[in-house]
This record gives structure tokens, C-alpha cells and sequence, in this order.
């Protein structure tokens, strides 16, 4: 692969994606998996600037990200989980606690 | 020995007084009159010799070490204004200081036996040595603000005596009246300051008379500290608030308003004098007023029924000569009657008090007469209180009226209609002051029988001040040293004079055996008519534009102006709540639009390399 | 046109409209079944850019950890029915957050296009890398010396998520006893 930068296009594409689907969507459940895509097109970012300057850093910077991804997944789905039990829904539109 | 002694001690003698009477209230316990009039009397003798030291100091020297300046401590500094906290004692100041201590510590004593009777005499010897002590700051200043300061303290010494019986509220409302014809005044004393600070640059007093200023200016300041003089000396247009002033205690008119605190506006003139000078349509108009003054004040005076409503009216008509000998340029003599007349109306007052005194609160001299018998003391002492106010030599009046009728003629600001107009208010004096003579002491007596029966001389504690104030006001006199008679000046003498023992002559023929109530002009008793247009013009005009201010101003912009902050604040905080939406995915929105514009921010400054990142 | 390339193309085109169909498929299910379509081509693109160890964990921890977890709670809570929920917000809402979207997908591809002409000046070229003995021999080299702090550090946060999630997911009142 000769020209990195294009992954980063790529990384840019899925990580404006993502971002529309955690504003669009209700459902929880869908939402974190758009925050998983947009973690992954960072990730696919950091990979392709390792490449472009030669150095590693990136590449262990998207190993942490992972590892912090799988934290986040758990309890963001130990949340819906808990948010399923108290109010029968996983729509983020249910919570107007905030509001009031 | 320091000058600050003679500020000090009643300063002492106010707090000790005062923490008394606050004491006493809280416990509820009662002071003897005695007591604290012993205190009060005592500070203010001991302000008197510390005077008398430095007068003796000063005596045979020349004029230019007569000057001792004692700095106390930085007051105002603001950039590269700077103000000292400063006594300053020179040979005018040193005359009211002595004029002020003196009279005042007799006035204090006689205090003790008129105020015997009295349920707080604390809190009034406590205001009474406020009163010295802010008077003392006036004539001892050293700068315009410390001057203020002395020139507000003795207003509000003035207006806590005046309304002492705060029962009366008539009294009271005496008091207001006095504070704010005051305050009318002081309006032209703090724009001169402005002045003076715009212009010089200073605000100390000796700076301002070596200053140099445009005639212009000149013009405007003089003007306007004039005005501040006729505020608290009782000139025309604010005079009215002395007569009614008479509602405090005797003691306190004969000190605050006949002997001292009323002629701080002469003090005040002579001590701008090397400006007036360089401004002489404000001194012509100084003469007028002056002279307008003494002579309405003298035609009112003439028609009073008040023994101590006539002692006011002849106080307004001898400040208006003080002020016509400043305008003519005799500052001299305009001291010279601010001393002669301290002595002589102090000892008029204190004898109308003690009058009052003996007759049980009666003021009415139609209520009064043939007391000569029976007041031995305070009729001899008045007689020579009176002597000296109808200006018959040796006795001290004399000399100081008849050099200011004569400087209103000879001076080279003078003229013949100052001159005439000063020869008829003395012919009037002559005439009121004998009518009161006459009417208190020597016709038959008009008295109730059962008030007659009680009245008794005073006791010493009155009749001594009595009897230094007539010693005073007989050769006070020869105090002063006048300089270079004119040729035509015995001649005035002699008329002055003349035209006095003769109106004197009619006015006791007139009331010799008068022996029911006089029917007087009520335009005249009523002071010409002047409180009315006041209160008709004035009041009634400012009622009118206050009504006008509620109705358009206060109504109509402030409270739809406040109704439109608060809509305003609904309104915006009604369009801040439609951000509040409580949905998470509005919130996001709004971050991700948030974020957008600050990378863009961010970025459009990396393009032009100014922000952190450099190029 | 190399393989390599070809490759690139493919694998691109299948993250790009695989994210879209996670973003606007109905149901949960599917869309965490385009999730899994994404994460493959996520991991060949790794591989293309010569991280094999990063593409190997992308295939293990997304999609054999991650992905499980999801369909597993997406099947407890009975999230397969389609959900209507994209038609629900409002038009001006759309409007405004496509908008901000577009904006910043602009300024961050120009940001993209700006890095093609960067010149690397780290040492860790292909050729050093193949020198060292590969790519998973190169990182753990930086990974266990440079980077062995933060690794620990990262144990910690494992730690906290578990403990978090078994908080989360402990039944209100099982301390007092209670049944609910």
C-alpha cells in the first residue's frame, strides 16, 4: 500500500457515519454500535498516520483503543441492560430525566 | 503645644458626652445637667487658652510668621492629586478660633442654668461641642474639602440643635427647613471646589489665592462661593430659614445662630479675598445683597412680636452689613463687626434667655414688660448689649458699624446708595432694638399675674457670661486699630450716630407706656411675604415637576423600562429552554455543530498561523 | 492497478456502505450483522497497511468478543422487531445534523488531503520492520519498553469496567433480599 492517506478518507467516511448514526438513531443498541464504528475509523486513522511516519505508536495507540472499546461496549451494554429493566425500552428518547 | 489642641479638646468633650448619653439610654440611668456642662464647658476653656496661647504667640510679630501649618495626615490621593489633612492657623483663623472658644465656653456655661431642667443634657452638650468642633475645622482648614468638611459638620450640629425637642414638630420641622436652605447653599461651595480643581489644580486655600486664573473664572468661583455664603450667612435669597431657626434652645441661637456659625460666610470671604478683588461685579453684588439684606431684615425685624424672632432678624440685618463691608472691599472691618457683633448679640440672646428663662418660656414682648426691676442684672447687660448695637460710642458697635457706613461711602467701591441705604437700616436697627428694649424691660408690665409672681433673677451661672459679654461688647472696641480717616469720616460719625440716638428717642417715646398688643402689618410680621412665595413657587413648583417626573418618568420609562428587563429575561430564557430539550440526540447535534465550528476556528487559524499551532 | 489496490478498493467500498446499512437497517439485528461485514473489511485494511497484529485482534476482540456481546443482549431483550425510529425526528433536526455532517466531513478530509505529502522521519520503515522479524516482533518491542506502563495501566481499566458492569448488572434489591 503506497498511498496510506487514502484509508484515511476511508477513516473520515465511517467516522461522519457513525457520528450520523449515534444523532439519528433511538434505539441504544444501535447507537453504541455506530460509537463502535467511529472508534474504528479512528483506529483505521491511527494505523494509516503509523504508516505515513513510520513509527509504531499508532499502531499501540489502536490497541488501547480496542481494549478501551471492549470496556466500553460491556458497560455500555450493561447500561441498556439496566436501563431495559427500569423502563421496558432501549430508546434514548425515554430518558427526559435530564429535562425536568 | 499644637494647634490640634484647640480642635481637639472639643472633640474630646463631644465623645465623652456622647458615649454618656448612649450609656445612660441603654441603662436607662439619669445624668445630671451639671455634670456634662461642667465637661463640655471645661474642653471648650481649654481650647479657649490653648487660643489665647497662640494669640499671644502671635502678638508683635510680623505678618509673615503668622502662619503655622500643622500636617495631620494624607487624606485624598489619587493619581497625582494629592490632599493633606491639615490645620492651618493664621491671624484670621486665630481671631475666629478665639471669637469661637471664647463665646462658645461662656455660651456653655450659661448652658449649665438653662439647660438645668432638661431630660438629656448629654446629648446636648455632646451636639453643642460637635457644633465647636466642626466650627473650630472651618476656620482652621487649610483646604476646600476641610473647610466642607467644618462647613456640613456645623449644619449638622445646626439641624441636631435647632430640632433638639424633637417633640415639637414644628421644631423639627425648623431643623429640615434649616438643612436644606443649607444645602442649597453648599451646592455653590462644592461647584467652586470643582472649579477650583479644574482650574488650579489644587485645592489647598493659600494655593488658590496665588493662583492665577482667567477673570472668568475668577468670576464663576467667587460667585459661586458667595453663593455658598449666603446659604449659611442668611442672606437674601436664603434667609428664611434663620428666623425659624430660633426654634432650638436660647443658648444654642446665640451661639450657632448670632455669634458664630452664620458668619463662617464672612470668614469664608475674606479668606478668598485676594480673588474677590480681581472680581468686582461679584463684589458689587455682594454689596447689594448685603445691604438689600440688612435693610428688608431690619423693616421684618420692626414688626416682630417673637423677643427672639426680632434678636434673628437683627442677626440676618448686621451679617447683610458684614457683607456690605466685604463688598466694598473692607474686608477689615467686616472681621472687626463679626467679632463686635459676637459679643454683643451672644450677650442680646443670652439675656433674651434669660428672660424667657425667668418668664416660663414666653417669647411674646407684648406678654413681657417692667422687668427691669425685677431682672436687675440681665436688664443692665442688655442696655449695654443694646448701646453697642445701635452703634453709640465707646461701646464696641461703634466702632465697627460706623466703619463699614463709613467704608460703604468712602471705599472705591463704594457709593451713596450703598451709603444711604446703610444710614436707614441703622436708623431702623435703632428703632427695633429700642422698641424691644422698651417693651421687655421698662413699660408697664403686660404679664399674667400668676407668671409675674414667680419671676426671679438667674442664677450666677447665667448672669456671669451675661456680665463678661457686656464688659466684651464694651471695649471690644478698642480692639482694632483704624487706619487713615478720611476727612468727611467724623462727619458720618457723627451722623450714624445722630440719626441713631434720635430714632432710638422716637422708639421710646413711641413705647414708653405701651401697655396692650401692638396691631402689625402681617405682610411685614410674616417676613415680607417671602416664606409664601417660597413655598408657593418652590414647593409648589417642585411638587408640580415631581408629580410630572412620577407620572412620565417613574412610570412611564422606569417601570416599563423594568417591565421590559423582565420580559426580556423571560423571553431569552424561554429560547434558551427550546435548546433544553432533554433529548440526548438534540444535545449531540449541537455538540457535533459546536465541535465543527471551533476545528473551523482551529483550523482557519493554523491557515493563517497565528494560533498555538504555529504554521 | 496492483492487487494491492484492488484490494484497497474492495475492502473500502464494503466498510463505507456496510457502516451505512449499521446506521440504516431497522432492525438491531442487522445492523449488527453489517457491524460484523464492517469489522472484516476493517481488518483487511489493516492487513494492507501491514498491521497484521492490529488486524488480527480486530477479527478477535470485535468480532469474537464484542459482536457476541451485542447479538447476545440484542437477543435478551427481544430487539428483533424493526424499529421506526429513523422517521421520527424532525425534518429541520435532519436538516441541521446532515448539514453539520457534511461540514465536518469536508474539513476533515481536507485535513486528510493534507497529510499526502507528509514524508515519514520515523525509523520504523517496511524495510526495518522486515529486518526485526515482522511486524508483531517489532511492536511488542515497543509495546513491552516504551509502552509497558500504560499497558499495566490498562489492566485497571478492565478491572473498573467489570466491576462497573456487574454493578450494572445486579439486581436492585438483592442486598436486602428481596425478589423482584
Amino acid at each position: 500500500m503506497n498511498d496510506p492517506w487514502l484509508m484515511l478518507i476511508v477513516s473520515c467516511t465511517v467516522f461522519v457515519i457513525g457520528l450520523i448514526g449515534v444523532i439519528f438513531r433511538k434505539n441504544l443498541l444501535v447507537v453504541l454500535m455506530s460509537i463502535e464504528l467511529m472508534l474504528n475509523a479512528v483506529n483505521l486513522s491511527f494505523v494509516a498516520f503509523s504508516k505515513i511516519h513510520h513509527v509504531l505508536d499508532g499502531q499501540i495507540n489502536a490497541l488501547f483503543v480496542m481494549t478501551v472499546a471492549a470496556a466500553e461496549s460491556a458497560v455500555g451494554l450493561g447500561l441498556v441492560i439496566a436501563m431495559f429493566r427500569t423502563l421496558k425500552t432501549a430508546d434514548s428518547d425515554q430518558i427526559q430525566m435530564l429535562r425536568d | 503645644m499644637s494647634i490640634l489642641l484647640i480642635v481637639l479638646f472639643p472633640l474630646i468633650g463631644f465623645l465623652i458626652n456622647g458615649i454618656r448619653y448612649i450609656i445612660s439610654t441603654k441603662k436607662g440611668t439619669k445624668i445630671s445637667s451639671q455634670q456634662s456642662g461642667m465637661i463640655a464647658t471645661f474642653a471648650m476653656v481649654l481650647s479657649f487658652l490653648v487660643s489665647v496661647y497662640y494669640y499671644f504667640q502671635f502678638n508683635g510679630q510680623s505678618n509673615e510668621v503668622k502662619l503655622i501649618d500643622q500636617n495631620l495626615f494624607s487624606w485624598i490621593k489619587i493619581g497625582a492629586f494629592h490632599l493633606d489633612f491639615a490645620l492651618r492657623l493664621d491671624p484670621l483663623s486665630l481671631l475666629f478660633s478665639l471669637i469661637i472658644t471664647g463665646v462658645g465656653s461662656l455660651i456653655h456655661l450659661y448652658s449649665i442654668g438653662y439647660m438645668k431642667e432638661d431630660a438629656s443634657p448629654a446629648k446636648y452638650f455632646s451636639y453643642l461641642n460637635l457644633f465647636c468642633f466642626m466650627m473650630l475645622n472651618l476656620v482652621l482648614g487649610s483646604s476646600m474639602p476641610h473647610v466642607f468638611l467644618g462647613w456640613e459638620g456645623v449644619g449638622l450640629a445646626s439641624y441636631l440643635l435647632i430640632g433638639y425637642w424633637n417633640l415639637d414638630v414644628e421644631k423639627v420641622m425648623a431643623g429640615q427647613k434649616a438643612f436644606v436652605m443649607n444645602r442649597i447653599g453648599d451646592l455653590g461651595f462644592l461647584i467652586a471646589m470643582f472649579v477650583a480643581y479644574k482650574y488650579v489644580g489644587s485645592l489647598d486655600l493659600i494655593e488658590i489665592q496665588k493662583s492665577t486664573m482667567s477673570p472668568f473664572v475668577v468670576t464663576v468661583f467667587t460667585g459661586l462661593v458667595f453663593f455658598a455664603c449666603t446659604g449659611k450667612s442668611a442672606q437674601i435669597p436664603l434667609f428664611t430659614w434663620l428666623p425659624d431657626a430660633m426654634a432650638g434652645p436660647t443658648p444654642v441661637s446665640a451661639l450657632i445662630h448670632a455669634a458664630t456659625m452664620v458668619t463662617s460666610g464672612v470668614y469664608l470671604l475674606n479668606r478668598i479675598s485676594p480673588l474677590l478683588i480681581q472680581a468686582p461685579q461679584v463684589l458689587s453684588v455682594i454689596a447689594i445683597v448685603g445691604v438689600t439684606t440688612a435693610f428688608i431684615a431690619a423693616i421684618i425685624a420692626c414688626a416682630q412680636k417673637d423677643i427672639k424672632k426680632i434678636l434673628a432678624y437683627s442677626t440676618i440685618s448686621q451679617l447683610g452689613f458684614m457683607f456690605l463691608a466685604c463688598g466694598v472691599g473692607a474686608f477689615d472691618a467686616g472681621v472687626f463687626h463679626v467679632m463686635t457683633h459676637a459679643f454683643f448679640k451672644a450677650l442680646m440672646f443670652l439675656g433674651a434667655g434669660s428672660v424667657i428663662h425667668a418668664l416660663h418660656e414666653e417669647q411674646n414682648i407684648f406678654k413681657m414688660g417692667g422687668l427691669s426691676k425685677k431682672l436687675p442684672i440681665t436688664t443692665i447687660t442688655f442696655v449695654v448689649g443694646w448701646a453697642a448695637i445701635l452703634g453709640i460710642p465707646p461701646f464696641s458697635g461703634f466702632f465697627s458699624k460706623d466703619e463699614i457706613i463709613i467704608e460703604s461711602l468712602n471705599s472705591p467701591y463704594g457709593n451713596q446708595v450703598l451709603f444711604a441705604m446703610a444710614l436707614l437700616t441703622a436708623l431702623l436697627t435703632a428703632f427695633y432694638m429700642t422698641r424691644l428694649l422698651v417693651l421687655v424691660f421698662f413699660s408697664p408690665s403686660r404679664m399674667d399675674k400668676d407668671v409675674e409672681e414667680h419671676v426671679h433673677e438667674s442664677p450666677l451661672v447665667m448672669t456671669f457670661p451675661l456680665i463678661v459679654l457686656a464688659v466684651l461688647s464694651l471695649i471690644g472696641g478698642f480692639w482694632h486699630h483704624s487706619e487713615g480717616a478720611h476727612e468727611n469720616s467724623q462727619m458720618i460719625m457723627i451722623t450714624s450716630v445722630a440719626v441713631a440716638i434720635l430714632s432710638a428717642g422716637f422708639s421710646f417715646y413711641r413705647y414708653r407706656k405701651f401697655d396692650s398688643e401692638e396691631q402689625t402689618n402681617n405682610f411685614i410680621e410674616n417676613g415680607l411675604g417671602i416664606n409664601n412665595f417660597y413655598n408657593n413657587f418652590f414647593g409648589k413648583g417642585v411638587t408640580i415637576v415631581s408629580k410630572g417626573l412620577f407620572r412620565w418618568i417613574e412610570a412611564g420609562i422606569i417601570q416599563n423600562g423594568l417591565k421590559f428587563c423582565t420580559w426580556a429575561v423571560e423571553f431569552s430564557g424561554n429560547v434558551l429552554k427550546s435548546f433544553q430539550v432533554g433529548s440526548v440526540q438534540v444535545y449531540l447535534m449541537m455538540m457535533v455543530l459546536l465541535g465543527l465550528s471551533l476545528m473551523i476556528w482551529v483550523l482557519q487559524g493554523v491557515m493563517h498561523g497565528v494560533l498555538i499551532y504555529g504554521k | 492497478m496492483d492487487w494491492i489496490f484492488v484490494a484497497f478498493i474492495v475492502f473500502s467500498t464494503i466498510a463505507i456502505l456496510g457502516s451505512l446499512m449499521v446506521v440504516l437497517q431497522k432492525t438491531p439485528v442487522s445492523s449488527a450483522f453489517s457491524l460484523v461485514l464492517v469489522f472484516f473489511s476493517f481488518s483487511g485494511l489493516y492487513a494492507l497497511l501491514g498491521a497484521h497484529f492490529i488486524a488480527a485482534l480486530q477479527i478477535l476482540v470485535y468480532t469474537g468478543a464484542i459482536m457476541v456481546l451485542f447479538v447476545f443482549v440484542i437477543m435478551l431483550l427481544g430487539q428483533d422487531q424493526p424499529t421506526s425510529d429513523l422517521k421520527d425526528s424532525s425534518l429541520l433536526f435532519k436538516g441541521i445534523t446532515l448539514l453539520g455532517a457534511i461540514g465536518l466531513l469536508n474539513v476533515l478530509l481536507q485535513a486528510a488531503l493534507s497529510s499526502k505529502d507528509i514524508v515519514g522521519k520515523g525509523v520504523y520503515t517496511e524495510e526495518k520492520i522486515n529486518e526485526m522479524g515482522g511486524n508483531l516482533k517489532s511492536i511488542s518491542e515497543v509495546l513491552f519498553k516504551d509502552y509497558v506502563f500504560h499497558f499495566e495501566l490498562v489492566s485497571f481499566l478492565i478491572l473498573g469496567a467489570i466491576v462497573a458492569t456487574v454493578a450494572l448488572a445486579k439486581r436492585k434489591n438483592s442486598l436486602s433480599g428481596g425478589v423482584s
